[in-house]
């Protein structure tokens, strides 16, 4: 058996590339309509009657030259890994642009085929295409695709395959740069060829261009001095020919070529300037209503997570109270009064607790996917550029901070669109100060514990615009001190906006669905038995026989392994005025933050075995005050990133000392902030 | 649009989003002092303050120079 062949899928950003890799392979890889999704490189398998390949999703790029990690990284695995056939998506609604990267792949020679995609969006603003002679011209197959309805993708497989089998001809036209760039290249050329064999001639060709560009990652495969010498003369004569620097004069060339193809064979039926987007753009970036707005969807937002998911939430609590009273209930048999309370308690209390938070949980994501899939996102990148500026970063860095909304992980690993490392090592120190998913249960357990119904949705909008405003401060300051430096260039594709589909959405909804419950079921699962354990242990003196005491009474849950636990921290976190309780709660969440409320469900409901399962609300109301529910939110907001932040946070920045210092410093904040809210508060007489 | 400048990594990020000397370009949003939107051969980029200046632009007729 042959090998297997490697399709690899490049393009320009947001081109649609990772929705054709879904619909090749049936991955449910993530998809979005805002540039630079994808940041890592994805495979596949793809199983079709024509054949079977490996497809390979890559970073969106522009060009390739060597200057962003995405286009490095991408390069690399075209020239380095030489894959059997190159998909190069383009956006057929943005045809010229698109086909500059196309051109550049042509350079290259690469077995190369071109899916024309979005081709739906194409025909609804009446744009025909000469295919036939487009391909002719360009000498490579085109294929029409739409990604989104999963037309075309068998053929554009079976083109694929056939390039790749080399039962198709795939030869890439070649460009023409003009005399006085030929004449340089000419004198580039011989240099670079060892023989004269036709691939090493179109190689030798393709160095040349590059060298010409003065590309980094080419001179550092030709450290030769006298070629240096020998280039730099031809660059200088060139400019000085020209009246511009060579890349410029090449580039000009590329699009030269894509603007003749494309006055040939491209039709506009429909003339239709301004589109759509450009209306909708006028109102959600007006310069002064652009921010308004933006907070305005974000309250909007809460607001629809928190009233809408509430009911469905009450009725699961509703659900565990009932399971856990039937747990305990019956007989106290007397080996068996152990294990219920293992179930009720551990189980149920602890789990439980964190699991019917899931109505919120996948309205909460299902907001955020609606924010990627409409293309708001890069807007509000853009809305707050000035803002960001001003703090000595720009407004990319803010669809990181967005994504940690959902999840810090995820979101640490967009700042890989970031050039400059100085921007992306502040955006990633900063980003658990944006509320995570994670934190949502905590904020949903003590919000409605404490306020009235009145105040919940403010309270948790301005918990949220704590975390923004806190991290802005942190960037600022650690621009000012640690990464000081000019702030790089703003560069940004705004997508048209796009209607987003409820298939989409409810892939969407439902990974984070599974997601939060796989978390539920393992992590939060363990930390719960352990927690109850530590809670349960060691028992006070019983009665012989082993009759099993189910009235654990406070006192004596304290004298267990965790309230012994909880009381050693006290002096430590008493400024903030959190108790034992709490001390043990936040100990647990350094793992997941759902642990906070599954841990405060254990002790509770350990704490109150004797009673009937009243909502762990009410038991909270009996003991803390609203102060003390603020502070366990802003310090749950601030401090502590958990587990998996802190590895991806080492993994992304390279040290450990990156990820020391995000901890040090978030957990220190937060107990400072923290400790000045409670103490303020209670002067204030609360 | 009449001449590019800036560091060689923004020229070539500029020149590969359509941006150079000769192209035809509309503003279609700016934001005082703020970034400002252009419209590139059919798609819309976003440029901070600090990139806009490095882009020298001529009037090229009367349509394709918008202010907004
Ligand atoms: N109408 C339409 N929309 C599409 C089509 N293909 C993709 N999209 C949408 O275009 C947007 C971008 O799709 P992605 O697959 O994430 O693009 P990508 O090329 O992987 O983007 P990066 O990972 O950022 O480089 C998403 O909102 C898709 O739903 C298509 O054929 N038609
Ligand atoms: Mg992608």
């Amino acid at each position: 058996m042959s090998p297997l062949i490697t399709i690899a899928l490049t393009g320009n950003p947001n081109s649609g590339k990772t929705t054709l890799f879904n619909q090749l392979t049936g991955a449910r890889q993530h998809v979005g309509n805002y540039p630079g999704v994808t940041v890592e490189i994805k495979e596949g398998l793809c199983r079709s009657a024509a054949g079977a390949a490996r497809v390979v999703d890559l970073p969106g790029i522009y060009s390739l030259t060597s200057y962003s990690p995405e286009e490095q990284v991408t390069r690399r695995f075209l020239l380095g890994d030489k894959p059997d056939a190159v998909v190069d998506v383009v956006d057929t609604s943005n045809l010229e642009r698109h086909l500059y990267l196309a051109v550049q792949c042509m350079e290259l020679g690469l077995p190369l085929v071109l899916a024309f995609n979005m081709s739906d969006v194409a025909r609804a603003r009446g744009l025909e295409f000469n295919l036939l002679r487009l391909s002719a011209l360009f000498g490579v197959p085109i294929v029409p695709t739409s990604g989104t309805k999963g037309e075309g993708v068998p053929d554009l497989l079976t083109a694929a395959l056939a390039v790749a089998r080399r039962e198709r001809p795939c030869a890439p036209a070649e460009l023409r740069y003009g005399r006085d760039v030929e004449a340089a290249l000419e004198q580039i050329q011989p240099r670079l060829s060892a023989d004269g064999s036709p691939g090493q001639v179109s190689r030798a060709r393709w160095l040349a261009v590059k060298l010409l560009e003065n590309d980094a990652d080419v001179w550092k495969e030709f450290p030769d001095p006298a070629l240096r010498a020998l280039v730099d003369r031809e660059r200088a004569q060139l400019a000085e020919r020209c009246g511009d620097t060579p890349e410029i004069i090449i580039a000009d060339r590329r699009y030269g070529f894509i603007s003749g193809a494309c006055s040939e064979c491209v039709r506009l039926t429909v003339e239709e300037r301004h589109d759509r987007s450009d209306r909708i753009d006028a109102l959600l970036i007006h310069r002064v209503w652009g921010l308004p707005i933006f907070l305005l969807l974000m309250y909007a937002v809460f607001f629809i997570v928190f009233k809408v998911g509430g009911p469905p939430t009450e009725w699961l609590d509703h659900l565990f109270a009932t399971l856990k009273d039937l747990t305990r209930g019956g007989a106290p048999g007397a080996g068996s009064g152990l294990w219920r309370s293992l179930l009720a308690d551990g189980v149920l209390g602890g789990v439980g607790g964190v699991l019917m938070f899931l109505p919120n949980i996948v309205m909460l994501f299902t907001a955020i996917a609606v924010l990627e899939d409409t293309g708001y996102m890069a807007r509000a990148a853009f809305i707050m550029d000035r803002l960001m500026h001003k703090l000595g970063l720009h407004g990319q860095s803010f669809i990181p901070l967005l994504l940690g909304f959902g999840c810090s992980v995820p979101a640490i690993m967009a700042t890989r669109t970031l050039e400059s490392r100085r921007d992306r090592l502040t955006t990633m120190l900063i980003i658990p100060l944006m509320s995570c998913g994670a934190r949502f249960p905590i904020y949903a357990l003590i919000i409605p514990a404490f306020f009235p119904a009145a105040w919940q949705a403010p309270i948790l909008w301005l918990i949220y615009l704590l975390g923004i405003v806190l991290a802005v401060l942190c960037a600022r300051v650690l621009r000012r001190t640690l990464f000081r430096g000019e702030t790089t260039p703003f560069v940004m594709e705004l997508p048209p906006y796009r209607r987003p589909t409820v298939k989409g959405l409810a892939l969407h909804a439902w990974d984070n669905a599974r997601h939060f419950l796989h978390k539920a079921g393992t992590v939060v699962l363990v930390f719960s038995l352990v927690l109850w354990a530590l809670a349960s242990f060691p028992r006070a003196a019983q009665p012989a026989g082993g009759a099993v005491d189910r009235s654990a009474t406070a006192p004596e849950l304290a004298q267990s392994y965790a309230g012994r636990i909880g009381h050693a921290l006290e002096p430590v976190i008493r400024p903030m005025g959190f108790d034992w309780r709490i001390g043990t709660a936040i100990l647990g969440a350094f793992a997941a933050k759902e642990i906070f409320v599954a841990q405060m469900g254990v002790v509770f409901s350990v704490g109150h075995a004797d009673e009937s399962s009243e909502p762990l609300r009410a038991r909270l109301r009996e003991l803390y005050t609203p102060l003390n529910g603020l502070c366990i939110m802003i310090f749950m907001l601030i401090g502590l990133p958990c587990m998996a932040t802190v590895a991806v946070t080492r993994t992304e920045s390279g040290a450990w000392r990156w990820a020391a210092l995000q901890f040090g410093l978030l957990t220190g904040l937060a107990y400072l902030i923290t400790t000045l809210v409670y103490q303020a508060g209670r002067l204030a007489g609360f | 649009m009449a001449g590019l400048a800036g560091s060689p990594a923004l020229r070539a990020r500029l020149v590969s989003l359509g941006l150079l000397p000769g192209t035809v370009v509309t503003i279609l949003r700016r934001q005082g002092r703020g970034p400002l939107v252009l419209e590139v051969r059919g798609s819309r980029v976003a440029l901070g303050r600090a990139v806009a200046r490095h882009i020298q632009v001529v009037p090229a007729g009367d349509a394709t120079l918008r202010r907004t």
